[in-house]
């Protein structure tokens, strides 16, 4: 159980850029939690809402494994697959979205400097003015690693970037 | 055309770089969004699918008089 939270890094972008890495991440804290503000620029669609992923240690084999819940178009589906490249987090706001609106979300690593594999679990909603054209997730997910996470990457699936403004927190949380 | 640019902070210095993607990374960035638009695909036609083994079921039961209250109880 979490007794103490503290800031490791907060970023706000000041211009588009592909993807957000959060690298040499200390080892002395039990558990990370990175909390995020994002929209990206895809387009040329109807994009409410783009998708997002995680990688760790920039490791892109299929080593992702993921169940997730989510809504999207007035739609629930929920999906596991087999492991994969990334891991799936939501939410993140698209170039349609109701302007000057960010997706809000974060994701949660356990015992990230341990020695067995990596569990993750994140929330979040984008937030788009409509009832329907917005995406809500739960993802639940499993780094199929024994290394330290000592570097995260946040970017779309789409290969779209991240807007001016958008934001990512890393904390740190002790149990003790 | 440059490459879009990727943000990296380090957490041991508090040092925000923003640099170019390579090549690599550029291509690694396109295999991602190909393979993102295979697995979406599937991800909707499996929806589709299934909606409309549900829309077909729930025909049956309501040929053989079930009411749609129910057929939403089952």
């Amino acid at each position: 159980m979490a007794n103490t939270y503290t800031l490791i890094e907060a970023r706000t972008l000041s211009s588009s850029t592909a993807s957000i890495t959060f690298s040499a991440i200390p080892q002395t804290y039990t558990d990370i939690k990175v909390v995020y503000s994002l929209r990206t620029n895809l387009s040329g669609g109807p994009f409410y809402f783009d998708d997002l992923a995680v990688r760790l240690n920039g490791d892109t084999g299929s080593n992702y494994s993921r169940l997730t819940l989510r809504a999207r178009e007035g739609s629930v589906a929920s999906n596991k697959t087999s492991p994969t490249t990334f891991m799936d987090i939501y939410a993140v706001d698209a170039a349609n979205a109701t302007s000057n609106t960010f997706s809000n979300g974060e994701f949660y690593i356990p015992n990230y400097t341990g020695s067995n594999y990596k569990s993750l679990s994140c929330d979040g909603a984008s937030e788009h003015n409509s009832a329907n054209d917005v995406q809500l997730g739960f993802a639940a997910g499993l780094w199929s690693n024994s290394a330290a996470v000592t570097s995260l990457i946040i970017y779309s699936q789409n290969s779209s970037d991240f807007v001016q403004y958008s934001t990512a927190y890393l904390y740190g949380i002790k149990n003790s | 055309m440059p490459n879009p640019t990727k943000l990296i902070v380090d957490c041991s210095t508090g040092v925000t770089t923003e640099v170019e993607l390579t090549d690599a990374e550029v291509a690694q960035r396109e295999a991602d969004a190909a393979a993102y638009a295979v697995e979406q695909a599937a991800r909707d036609a499996a929806a589709a699918a299934k909606a409309a083994a549900k829309a077909s079921g729930e025909a049956k039961l309501a040929a053989l008089g079930l009411t749609a209250e129910e057929i939403a109880a089952l």
